[in-house]
């Protein structure tokens, strides 16, 4: 009865499901496909590299369709990128037409080309007008970028120079000036190389919506490497009219010799805010799934920490990874301390097995000790070629936590199988010991089968139930909302 | 949805419209890489599961020269003089593609004397340029590894999701494409590597006998 209510409810908030029975034939999309079909089918002659002009051959290009209907919830959602660029040898043009669509009752639709570009190239000289992404040094100062996965999508509006002296201490000069919204963004960034393996940079960039409203950020950097060592050193400061003035360093020191790297990075950031940069995160990206779902967000107002990282290869069928980090606010406040070691074990050319535990202690902001969350993990992976085309993968990961509001534990699982380089077939499901608050669940179960045409198309269908989870990369986090229905996603390049 | 807020606000029944022909597009440019996928070359006659993009038809990648993990700046150009080259985009959080590197160092290794290298592209952000020449030197591999933390190549091959290779012949057309990566995809790597080595021994070849 309780669930019928909240049916009926999801209902009245959305709007008519199915929005594709609306829809007709784009003729935009169609001229574009059917110039893209119009190859010639064989016979003519390749020019030569660089002189080709413009030909339907020098037109290359993308699509990523991601489709999905939850059923509980009657809510529709289609997101679409397509990218197409033109390459001429010096000069490369192109576009993207991107779509958001969603039944969602006030969402926020979207469909037209959001980016478009020409860029010219000399050995020296680019220069690119329309659409672009840039970094300066490791991001401290300025970032602007593109994360499908987290849908992160901060590319400037306007043009962007960058010259290159390789005769005179292989200076790299870059200026960058363009809008991003309401936000006119300036900046440029020099490096040069004053002596072999010593790299010295300093970059500038400002943002301003009104005379009231601006930041200014700055900074220099070393990039200094001899034999297996190497340190990277970056200091920043922000000004802002009406707000403090903040600073940020990070600093990298990395060891690289035969089957042994180790990379230890440690970052201060204060009162270092900037819509336009992405400041090292310091923190280990996970690929196993239940230590993504809990990750540590950067705080670039109040955080420091450190990261150490090691990678041993004792031989080619062994690699063992572990890594310990830390990061709190500077009052001690809101720590976050991870442990993960990470063991891949080869056996033969058949078996591949990796196995991974991590150990976490986390305090909420404003919280004590008390409210300590601890999670212990555990995962392993065992890969199985069956023949040379066929191969059979499980995945098994346990989460244990611990807080003051009990014990909760998280058992995820996959079964796989792939063959022929065409044909993927897999099983995931979750269960908790305590159901998931929002959904009510306490099991998921989704299957998906993924086929791949001309080794150009990736399609996959999952259908089922999936628990809602944050996809995050470099300290920045997308939450995935729950999906009790099916997805269809289809990746194409030609 | 668009993290970065920008909303591209058009006429409600335009957006309609060429909305519900995304899925056409789909499918359109889905029959587009089917047809471009072209007939097999010539390699099929020796292996019928070669199937490598007719050099007609093959886009020509543009020359490009990026900065390796040892700081060195690498051009397109001069890694085509040595032959065949395969370019393949990675990063570290990407597990398959951890797998696939072992694969194409084992083929670096083997095929290396016979006029073809792989070229890896990280793609991984700025701060983990670290951790990928420590990756990289304490697996060993011998390929050579360029860092694309701006994606500029990523985005300049429009590539769609990692991993992702390209088989690249001498002249600079791409001849075979591969997203993702699963078990034995690397059987089928290694014959249309060994297919297009074999293809431009023999257009060599033809050139000395035509040149006398």
């Amino acid at each position: 009865m309780k669930r019928e209510r909240r049916r009926v409810a999801s209902r009245r908030s959305v709007k008519e499901a199915c929005p594709f029975c609306r829809r007709t034939i784009s003729l935009l999309l169609v001229a574009i496909a059917v110039s893209v079909l119009a190859r010639p089918a064989g016979g003519e002659p390749a020019p030569p590299r660089g002189s080709e002009g413009i030909s339907l051959r020098s037109i290359r290009g993308s699509n990523e369709m991601i489709f999905s209907r939850d059923v509980e919830d009657t809510l529709d959602e289609l997101e679409n990128w397509f990218d197409v660029s033109i390459d001429m040898g010096e000069v490369t043009a192109g576009f993207r037409y991107q779509m958001y669509e969603t039944s969602a009752r006030g969402a926020n639709e979207s469909a037209g080309f959001s980016q478009r570009f020409a860029e010219f190239r000399r050995d020296w000289l680019t220069l690119r007008a329309g659409n672009y992404y840039e970094t300066f040094g490791r991001g401290l100062v300025l970032r602007v970028f593109e994360d499908r996965e987290i849908r992160q999508e901060t590319s400037l509006d306007g043009v962007a120079l960058e010259a290159r002296l390789e005769d005179f201490m292989d200076l790299k000069m870059t200026g960058i000036t363009g809008r991003s919204g309401d936000d006119f963004v300036r900046g440029g960034d020099v490096e040069a190389t004053l002596l072999p393996g010593v790299k010295l940079g300093a970059a500038y960039a400002m943002s301003n919506r009104s005379y009231t409203d601006r930041t200014e950020m700055g900074g220099i950097r070393s990039d200094v490497s001899h034999g297996p060592l190497g340190v990277y050193a970056e200091f920043a400061t922000r000004d802002g009219f009406h707000e403090f003035e903040g600073s940020g360093f990070y600093l990298s020191t990395t060891l690289s010799v035969p089957k042994l790297g180790v990379v230890a990075e440690y970052k201060d950031y204060d009162d270092f805010e900037f819509a336009y940069h992405n400041p090292p995160a310091a923190l280990r990206d996970h690929s196993v799934n239940l230590l993504a779902r809990h990750p540590r967000v950067v705080q670039p107002d109040d955080e420091q920490g450190f990261q150490v990282e090691a990678t041993y290869s004792p031989s080619f069928s062994t690699t063992i990874i572990g890594s310990d980090s830390y990061t709190a606010q500077h009052s001690g406040d809101a720590p976050f301390h991870e442990q993960y070691l990470e063991i891949r074990q080869d056996i033969g050319d058949r078996l591949f097995t990796i196995l991974a535990g991590a150990r976490s202690r986390e305090i909420p902001s404003g919280r004590d000790e008390a409210n300590a969350v601890y999670r212990y993990t555990g995962a392993g992976e065992l890969d199985f070629r069956i023949t040379d085309e066929r191969s059979i993968s499980l995945i098994y990961e346990h989460q244990l936590t611990e807080s003051a509001y009990g014990d909760v534990t998280d058992q995820y699982g996959v079964v796989g199988f792939s063959c022929c380089s065409i044909l993927m077939f897999s099983l995931q499901a979750e269960r908790t010991s305590e159901k998931d608050p929002v959904t009510d669940k306490d099991f998921w179960l989704m299957g998906s089968l993924g086929l791949k045409f001309a080794r150009r198309h990736d399609v996959s269908l999952s259908v089922g139930t999936r628990r809602s989870r944050f996809i995050c990369s470099s300290g920045m986090c997308r939450f995935e909302p729950k999906l009790e229905g099916a997805e269809l996603r289809i990746v194409s390049t030609f | 949805m668009l993290a970065s807020g920008k909303r591209l606000q058009v006429d409600v029944g335009w957006r309609r419209t060429i909305s519900g022909a995304a899925v056409l597009g789909v499918l359109l440019t889905f029959a587009a890489g089917w047809v471009v996928a072209g007939e097999p070359g010539d390699g099929e006659e020796d292996n019928p599961k070669v199937e490598l993009i007719d050099a007609a038809d093959a886009c020509v990648v543009s020359d490009f020269t990026m900065e390796n993990v040892d700081g060195e700046r690498v051009s397109l150009d001069d890694l085509l003089e040595d032959g065949v080259v395969l370019i393949d985009f990675w990063a570290l959080w990407c597990r398959p593609c951890l797998r696939e590197l072992d694969y194409l160092n084992d083929f670096n290794n083997k095929r290396g004397k016979d006029g073809f290298a792989v070229v890896t592209v990280n793609i991984d952000t700025p701060e983990s340029i670290s951790r990928v020449k420590s990756y990289v030197q304490s697996r060993g591999y011998g390929f050579e590894v360029l860092l694309d933390p701006e994606k500029e190549l990523y985005y300049d091959l429009n590539v769609p999701a990692i991993p992702y290779s390209v088989l690249i012949d001498r002249e600079g057309r791409i001849r075979s494409v591969h997203i993702g990566f699963q078990l034995g995809d690397e059987k089928i790597m290694e014959r249309e590597i060994a297919a297009l080595i074999e293809e431009g021994v023999a257009n060599e070849t033809g050139e000395e006998t035509s040149g006398e």
